[in-house]
């Protein structure tokens, strides 16, 4: 991590809790657990509640799917560590085939119509937040997504881009994909809460 | 506890925190690097209230992520918890101008 403070900083029951992970995991505890337990107060206390609530709480959308969309505006916003480790998530409950078949060109992925209208809502507000009007809600409505369901799809990519921008300023290590795969049994378990 | 939260007031709370949390920087500072930040995703003008490094990394990080870097804001001088405070402060921002775009469409939408 660019920031040692980050990196080492922590309090120590928050050290204590890293020390842990890196055993079960195997590896050193990924860098988005230095920045969530370093100052919890600031950011990481509320950022994972919110994540927490949208990617495991109620919803329209499977587990799954939720993963797939916080894996696709990683994607988007080519951040390799949360690409790597939602696409590990979404992959071990969708199947590896399906979720690169839709990273790599939703249009043609053998997906439900609502998972591709939320795709193609993402691939606009994702980078070009402005452009997004009634049109692109309409083209979302008619491949069947609720109201909710596109509520849901915007608070995604809204907490994505928060946490792609931090990986990549933050410069947080990329683990190997076997570490992510890994990662990923406990992650589906236990969801995001701290 | 936050399961049934509802998703606005949990991504307000993010933003509450990261603007007004104890910290090395002022609140005003952070909200003038969350504006900017988010004026420069929209495409709209930057306030022009930042200046320095600052006002570099919140543009790079706002432009794109990976030409920015947390370390460059310790350099120009500044302690690391206030770097931490800015590149979060930023990070909000492009959170927000995502969400406020989204649910606006979504209010035009339903009229």
């Amino acid at each position: 991590l660019r920031l040692q403070s980050v990196d080492e900083g922590h309090r120590l029951l928050a050290k204590i809790k890293l020390a842990f992970i890196g055993l079960s995991a195997g590896d050193r505890a990924p860098d988005i657990l230095r920045l969530l337990l370093y100052r919890p107060e600031l950011f990481g206390k509320s950022f994972m509640q919110y994540v927490n609530r949208a990617l495991r709480g109620e919803s329209e959308w499977s587990v799954g799917e939720r993963e797939l969309f916080a894996a696709y505006i990683s994607k988007l916003n080519r951040c390799e560590f949360c690409l790597g480790s939602h696409y590990a998530v979404a992959a071990k409950v969708m199947g590896a085939e399906v979720v690169e078949q839709a990273l790599d060109d939703w249009r043609k992925a053998e997906l439900r119509d609502e998972v591709q209208g939320a795709l193609g809502l993402l691939e606009t507000l994702t980078p070009n937040p402005s452009s997004i009007g009634m049109a692109s809600i309409e083209a979302a409505e008619a491949k069947g997504l609720s109201r909710g369901a596109i509520e849901e799809v915007i608070h995604i990519c809204a907490m994505f881009c928060t946490i792609n921008a931090l990986a990549d300023s933050l410069g947080f290590r990329v683990p190997a994909a076997s570490t992510f795969a890994r990662m990923a049994g406990p992650l589906l378990k236990h969801g995001y809460a701290m | 506890v936050s399961k049934d939260r509802p998703r606005d007031e949990l991504a307000a709370a993010v933003i509450e925190a990261v603007m007004n949390c104890p910290g090395e920087t002022e609140t005003d500072t952070r909200q003038a690097v969350r504006a900017d930040a988010k004026a420069t995703v929209e495409r709209s003008e930057a306030s022009g209230t930042l200046t320095g490094a600052i006002a570099e990394f919140t543009a790079a990080i706002a432009t794109d992520a990976r030409t920015a870097n947390a370390q460059v804001l310790v350099e120009s001088g500044i302690s690391e918890d206030a770097a931490l405070e800015i590149a979060l402060s930023a990070a909000v921002g492009l959170g927000q101008a995502r969400l406020e775009h989204g649910l606006r469409a979504l209010e035009e939408a339903d009229r």
